[in-house]
């Protein structure tokens, strides 16, 4: 019940501030800009070669399921960030502003941590939503919604590309999901909102930029990082995938890991963040 | 005795620089209002701290409604707060504040034009908190500790930005919520305010408790006084008051132009002081000493404060800050 009350007060905020607000719609407006952008191009691209006496080029999308992917693809990492960043914010600001007497008179520690973290993964969620719609129309302007059929022949067929989309995306939203537990750990370790901010994004980014070091692991480890900094992510391979690519195809156990291996670390961050939150004066 | 809504046994807390609380007792009875004074860095907010829940005590035990402190949560909706200053979420308007405090204890908003208009908020409503002054913003605190209408209040400093007139009106606040059956502990450092609205005092010193009970009773232990004005025979006046039996003590003082004397009683209790008041007046006109005025002196909280300080090795100047 604490954790429902807090969780619902925490959406609210989100959703009433400007910050919460702009965070909400800025992947939307980035993937739809994307999209638009990729065709804009393409079509100037074609009237130069038109203007060159050339014969203008074939659509590089046959359907438009690859420029939404590609929208989804630019609007990720920014969502991720913004979940890094509300995640880092949700105990250190009350800390620096002095509303944790506020929260923890509410509500026991424990329900403050998760009904914050929950309502962080609401507001994503809601994001991934908006992010898809503005992907998908801002797709639909250029293309149509259509099996991919290469010379007459059926490469994948509607119900195909609908599925391995999904596929793709439903599984990368626990790695964005993770990321706002990510940040809300160092927000319950840290002292206060800058340091939080640091704390969450340098790590991540350095972890994710050096992954490779981590050896075997780090494909293991990074199913959980967001598709700019790895190309294991699944939202960044559904674009491949939904084109039909020759040498795109889901790797055995691959969409498993990559809801399980967030979904492990995320639970083990919001542990830590419930541990030092427990511990820890206020 | 009245159910306990918050309790101090024995508190211990120690900071890496020193003890912060040593031993305190503080109990916040339903229906009181427990002043809790002292000069800066001698604990007041840290006990109320403990008292929340908030810090652990290194010794001694913090409960409230019979719960441990550190449990609170479990009374949501009973225990509004004013601490750590106003705590407002800047991003969001004045009713938006109140409405995320509703939701975290599960809760609907009521209405809060009242509180509004009696606080002086009214059109603010729709602001956003970052655009309020810090006296605005520490009146919608206020409003937001008594929303909903809480069983306990714990208020650090309500009253610290505001004029004279809005102190009056958010400690009436106060005295509405205890007249109901609330507890609230309160520190201010407007004594004469506190003193209007307070039923019980704590006075803290270096993490010590140097007063604890009930304020009426504490101020009783105050030596009476008189004010003494005697025309243009001050000095003489003075001089024969410095030899009377009944007299312990005479001040000079200096008030809406006249010129006045302070004299402390050698007596405690209302009948012997007046008997007294009578023999000085008239060993006075025996003296032939003209008496323009003669008034019993009301023993105020700062003189409480100021003395216990003076006992307790301070200089008496602390500020109840």
């Amino acid at each position: 019940m604490t954790v429902f009350a807090t969780f619902r007060a925490e959406l609210f905020r989100l959703t009433r501030t400007r910050g919460g607000r702009f965070g909400l719609f800025a992947p939307a407006l980035l993937g739809a800009l994307r999209v638009v952008g990729g065709t804009l191009i393409e079509s100037l691209g074609n009237a130069r070669r038109v203007a060159q006496g050339l014969k203008a080029a074939g659509p590089h999308d046959l359907t438009a399921f690859g420029p939404l992917a590609d929208g989804i693809n630019w609007g990720a990492p920014v969502l991720a960030m913004a979940a890094l960043l509300i995640g880092a914010f949700a105990l250190a600001r009350e800390r620096d502003g002095g509303g944790l007497a506020q929260l923890f008179v509410a509500a026991p520690r424990g329900s403050v941590v998760l009904g914050k973290l929950l309502a962080i993964c609401g507001w994503v969620v809601l994001s991934f939503v908006l992010l898809f719609l503005a992907a998908m129309g801002a797709a639909a302007l250029g293309a149509d919604f259509t099996a991919h059929v290469d010379d007459g022949y059926v490469a994948m067929s509607l119900p195909d590309l609908w599925r391995e989309m999904v596929r793709g995306l439903v599984c990368g939203l626990p790695a964005l999901l993770c990321c706002g537990a990510f940040g809300v750990m160092m927000s319950a370790m840290s002292a206060g909102v800058g340091a939080a901010a640091v704390a969450t994004l340098v790590p991540f980014t350095l972890l994710a930029l050096f992954h490779a070091t981590l050896g075997a692991l780090g494909p293991k480890l990074f199913t959980t990082y967001v598709p700019f900094l790895s190309d294991q992510s699944p939202i960044a391979r559904v674009a491949k995938v939904v084109r039909a690519f020759n040498d795109a195809a889901w790797e055995p156990g691959e969409l498993a890991r990559a809801c399980l291996v967030p979904g492990a670390e995320g639970l083990a961050f919001l542990l830590i963040a419930w541990f030092v939150t427990l511990r820890r004066n206020a | 005795m009245a159910e306990l809504a918050l309790e101090l046994e024995r508190v211990v807390k120690r900071w890496r620089s020193g003890a912060a609380l040593r031993g305190v007792d503080v109990a916040v009875p339903r229906g009181a209002v427990v002043g809790l004074v002292g000069p800066s860095g001698a604990g007041k907010t840290t006990a109320m701290r403990v008292g929340l829940g908030l810090l652990a005590p290194d010794e001694g035990t913090a409960r409230v409604f019979a719960t441990p402190a550190r449990a609170i949560a479990r009374h949501r909706g009973r225990v509004g707060v004013l601490i750590d200053g106003p705590a407002l979420e800047p991003a969001l308007s004045v009713l938006d504040n109140l409405q995320v405090h509703a939701l975290r204890h599960g809760r609907a908003a009521p209405d809060p034009a009242p509180w509004f208009e009696r606080l002086g908020l009214g059109g603010l409503a729709r602001r956003r908190a970052a655009r309020l002054s810090q006296g605005e913003q520490y009146r919608v605190a206020l409003v937001r500790a008594l929303l909903l209408g809480p069983d306990l209040l714990v208020l650090d400093e309500p009253v610290a930005h505001f004029d004279p007139a809005l102190a009056q009106a958010a400690l009436e606040l106060v005295r509405e919520a205890a007249a109901r059956g609330a507890a609230t502990l309160v520190t201010s450092h407007q004594l004469a305010e506190l003193q209007r609205v307070a039923t019980h005092l704590v006075l803290l010193h270096k993490g010590e408790v140097l007063l604890n009970g009930a304020l009426a009773d504490l101020l009783g232990t105050i030596a009476p006084a008189l004010r003494i004005a005697a025309g243009g025979a001050a000095a003489p006046a003075k001089a024969l008051l410095a030899r009377h039996a009944a007299v312990a003590r005479v001040d000079d003082l200096r008030a809406d132009g006249l010129d006045l004397l302070r004299v402390e009683l050698r007596v405690s209790g209302a009948e012997e002081a007046s008997a007294a008041a009578a023999a000085i007046n008239a060993a006075l006109h025996q003296a032939g000493i003209s008496v323009s005025l003669l008034a019993p002196e009301r023993p105020t909280l700062e003189e409480l404060f100021r003395r216990t300080l003076l006992r307790a090795g301070g200089s008496g100047t602390e500020r109840p800050a």
